[in-house]
């Protein structure tokens, strides 16, 4: 069942338009990753997000095709196998999570499983296994349990493409079937051409 | 906030130990390895980059999470509390365990957890599996900082004290082979400011 619910905050503030000629400072902030918790203002960039807020409580089963911020409590288990899952710095999960990418701001008891990274971010908690390809844990986070990287599979090599048969100049053409006829010729049993 | 700078030469350390424990490590793929340390990316990026799988906890934390300050200062723990720590840390089955870098931990275990704790590794620890510890020098202060090691390569360590203090285990040599009297080997490595880390095969 996809769960959905939209923060009203993001609709009435009003969009920043994208500046035309960036002040240097801006320039200065260029490298440097931003952060991937989604902010209230409506950045022409933000992804959009599914946000279930810090005052709901679920139980139950959460999955989608949409980027999810869990900011409330959840009881279960959120799979988004295509999608980014992040954990906001109120968020607690009693589950399994399971998505492309998981971000994890606050508590989380149980498993994780992303298929492109993990992060377990300053000030976050967890207790539970790691299971991804890419695993970041910052300084100054909790975490208890085990950690498992998952092997990429290399891509698998294409079969070699059938060559095409290299096709002779029309004068060589008459030229060898001419010497064909001549070898011909002198086999046994052959007629002679006239 | 403690930010591991493999670069810089603050704080790092050759380890003869740590350089055997590599070489462990290095032989074979899929072990499950033991961190008593908080988990850390360094040591995360060195063991599973190895192919290894690590399971890793702030020991001392846990400790002191799960004890009370009256059990922690005793001469006895009931044997029912530290079963049920068990079942929280260090929960795995028998021989489970392919290696542990329990680092300066055991020093600043309450005395009553040391052999309980020494026991546990034992259990879980498959035959021929290697176990690295540091201790401080003979004449250690009574309490001191422990520290937040970080691996940087195969053979030198990045230590950093945690910002707070607790009693030390006066240990000599004598004592420290006795606490590993069950396991086939243990090799001391004396540092030049005669810290001791020790590699210890099961």
């Amino acid at each position: 069942m996809t769960m959905w619910n939209r923060n009203k905050k993001e609709e009435e503030l009003p969009a920043r338009p994208a500046p035309v000629n960036p002040a240097p400072a801006e320039h200065s902030r260029e490298g440097i990753p931003m952060t991937t918790y989604p902010t209230t203002r409506q950045e022409p960039t933000v992804r959009i997000t599914a946000v279930i807020g810090k005052n709901i409580m679920l139980t139950g089963n959460l999955g989608g095709k949409e980027d999810m911020l869990i900011d409330g409590r959840l009881e279960g288990q959120a799979e988004l196998p295509d999608n980014r899952l992040t954990i906001g710095a109120t968020g607690n999960i009693q589950g399994t999570l399971r998505a492309k990418e998981v971000i994890v701001y606050g508590n989380v008891q149980g498993n994780i499983e992303a298929a492109d990274r993990i992060e377990i971010k300053r000030g976050a908690k967890v207790i539970g296994d790691l299971r991804s390809s890419r695993i970041v844990m910052e300084d100054e986070s909790y975490f208890k349990g085990n950690v498992d990287t998952l092997k990429q599979e290399a891509p698998k090599p294409e079969p070699p493409k059938p060559q095409p048969r290299p096709q002779a100049a029309p004068a060589q053409q008459t030229a060898s079937a001419a010497a064909s006829e001549a070898q011909a010729s002198l086999l046994p049993g052959a007629e002679a051409k006239r | 906030m403690f930010t591991p700078n493999p670069s810089s030469p603050e704080g790092t350390r050759r380890s003869h130990a740590m350089e055997a424990y590599s070489a462990v490590l290095n032989s074979r793929t899929g072990l499950q390895i033991i961190d008593f340390d908080p988990a850390n990316q360094s040591n995360i990026d060195f063991v599973t980059g190895r192919g290894h799988r690590l399971y890793t906890e702030d020991f001392l934390l846990s400790v002191e999470s799960w004890f009370t300050p009256a059990e922690l200062e005793a001469r006895q723990i009931p044997a029912a509390r530290i079963d049920g720590f068990f079942r929280e840390s260090l929960n795995f089955p028998d021989h489970a365990a392919g290696g542990a870098m329990v680092w300066d931990c055991l020093q600043f275990l309450p005395a009553p957890l040391l052999q309980p704790v020494l026991d546990r590794l034992f259990r879980i620890l498959e035959p021929d599996a290697a176990l690295l510890a540091l201790f401080l020098p003979e004449r250690a202060p009574a309490a001191a900082s422990p520290s937040l090691c970080r691996i940087v390569d195969d053979r030198t360590l990045l230590l950093r004290p945690r910002p707070f203090r607790r009693n030390v285990l006066p240990l000599n040599n004598r004592t420290i082979e006795r606490l590993f009297q069950r396991f086939r080997s243990i090799r001391f490595f004396l540092t030049k400011d005669n810290f001791r880390d020790i590699l210890v095969r099961r």
